[in-house]
């Protein structure tokens, strides 16, 4: 009688799993949304969102089928603080007018507008979105985060009580408020 | 109103309430001007927070993300290639470092010497070495995300001829033992052992060259 088979369907199905779980549109949007908010452009946003996916196809094995998010958010975090945050104080503290140039660029580099009302919003876009680098980063990612998760989520993704999150919460649209000279 | 209801305010936006909290609300926006206006403005830097990410998912830079989560897809998905898998662009180094660290574990159990590797002389001191790395807020205390910072490590350990290594990483301490010496061949020596932090433990397998080096997790 020959080897049984199932321990090797078992492990291709773990592996079909895991693929269906990683390329789903739900991680690929959430984890979208935590890369702008982390580094602040949609470019750099790029290269950690693909970075991510990398490394998690790479350290598959130490996922535990559970919280796919999650374990993709701290790989996500690694990689943010090892890469891209050192760049950006390097960026920031060696060199402070390619910063500049390089947001100056951005904002040249925005299509001519021809309709006026895709004006005004390209314009309101602009605004929230330079309000939105003035919060502290843990407030960026409870913004981002709030649109696809529970506050229960959030508090454990986050490590924060329920109480502390809606004040950050409250923080983070009060001080987008102020900024964008919506008065209260 | 003080902060206390701006901050009910906000989490009733987000449905975030009991029911006694709720209730406060509600009466508070039933009577107050300045609630209503406030809930408002609330409203605004919500709708503008939902506006600005999902426009994101419309730019090119996402839509190139997607390109490239669709490629990997696939050639995930597509029967195992050595060329693309030594020489994918992105993952060349560590690839090239898995299939090198592969060949000295095929060497090791190849080498008839290795059959008696119990004659093999453990040639370390039962002494400690010890190393403090900084920290970053929010580095990875796990064994897997840290393995250059180990492996080297294990190499400081051996050029020391300490078998015991205390690694400490920010607030986490791992303890390192090679406890056996299992190859050694043409200047390529490999030691065993094992590496213990936080109740996660792993056995490994390390090898040195004059000019390289290589760790392996065996479980």
């Amino acid at each position: 009688m020959g080897r049984s088979t199932a321990p090797f369907l078992w492990q291709n199905k773990c592996v079909d799993n895991f693929e269906q779980q990683l390329f789903s549109q739900d991680i690929k949007q959430k984890l979208w949304y935590r890369a702008l908010a982390l580094t602040k452009n949609e470019e750099d946003a790029k290269d950690l969102l693909q970075d991510t996916f990398l490394r998690a196809i790479e350290k598959k094995g130490s996922f535990d089928g559970k919280h796919m998010d999650r374990w993709l958010y701290t790989i996500m975090r690694n990689i943010f603080y090892d890469n891209f945050r050192k760049k950006s104080y390097t960026m920031k503290d060696g060199d402070n007018s390619i910063k500049q140039k390089k947001e100056f660029t951005a904002i040249d580099e925005m299509p001519e507008q021809s309709v006026h009302g895709e004006q005004d919003l390209m314009d309101a876009k602009k605004d929230f979105e330079y309000c939105l680098k003035e919060l502290s980063e843990l407030d960026r990612e409870v913004m981002s985060m709030s649109l696809t998760h529970s506050n229960d989520d959030i508090c454990e993704v986050l490590e924060l009580s329920n109480a502390n999150l809606r004040v950050k919460i409250h923080r983070a649209r009060s001080q987008l408020a102020d900024c964008m000279g919506v008065h209260h | 109103m003080n902060e206390q209801d701006k901050i009910l305010l906000s989490a009733y936006l987000d449905s975030d309430l009991n029911d006694a909290e709720t209730a406060h609300v509600e009466e508070l926006i039933q009577s107050s001007d300045q609630a209503r206006d406030y809930m408002e403005i609330l409203k605004k830097i919500k709708l503008e927070n939902k506006n600005y990410f999902e426009n994101s998912l419309r730019t090119t830079s996402f839509k190139q993300s997607l390109a490239f989560l669709d490629d990997l897809k696939n050639k995930s998905n597509s029967k195992f290639s050595l060329k693309e898998f030594l020489f994918e662009k992105r993952l060349i180094f560590s690839n090239l470092g898995t299939v090198t660290a592969a060949m000295m574990l095929f060497f090791i159990l190849q080498d008839p010497a290795s059959n008696e590797n119990n004659t093999l002389i453990f040639d370390l001191n039962s002494t400690t070495y010890s190393k403090e790395v900084f920290k970053t807020r929010g580095a990875s205390s796990l064994v897997d995300d840290n393995k250059d910072l180990i492996s080297l490590t294990i190499l400081e350990m051996i050029n020391e001829r300490s078998s015991e290594g205390n690694l400490i990483y920010g607030s986490d301490t791992f303890a390192i033992f090679l406890n056996n010496k299992i190859s050694e061949h043409n200047n390529i020596i490999c030691y065993s052992g094992n590496i213990f932090t936080n109740g996660e433990s792993k056995e490994l397998v390390f090898c040195k060259s004059p000019n390289d080096y290589s760790l392996i997790y065996t479980n």
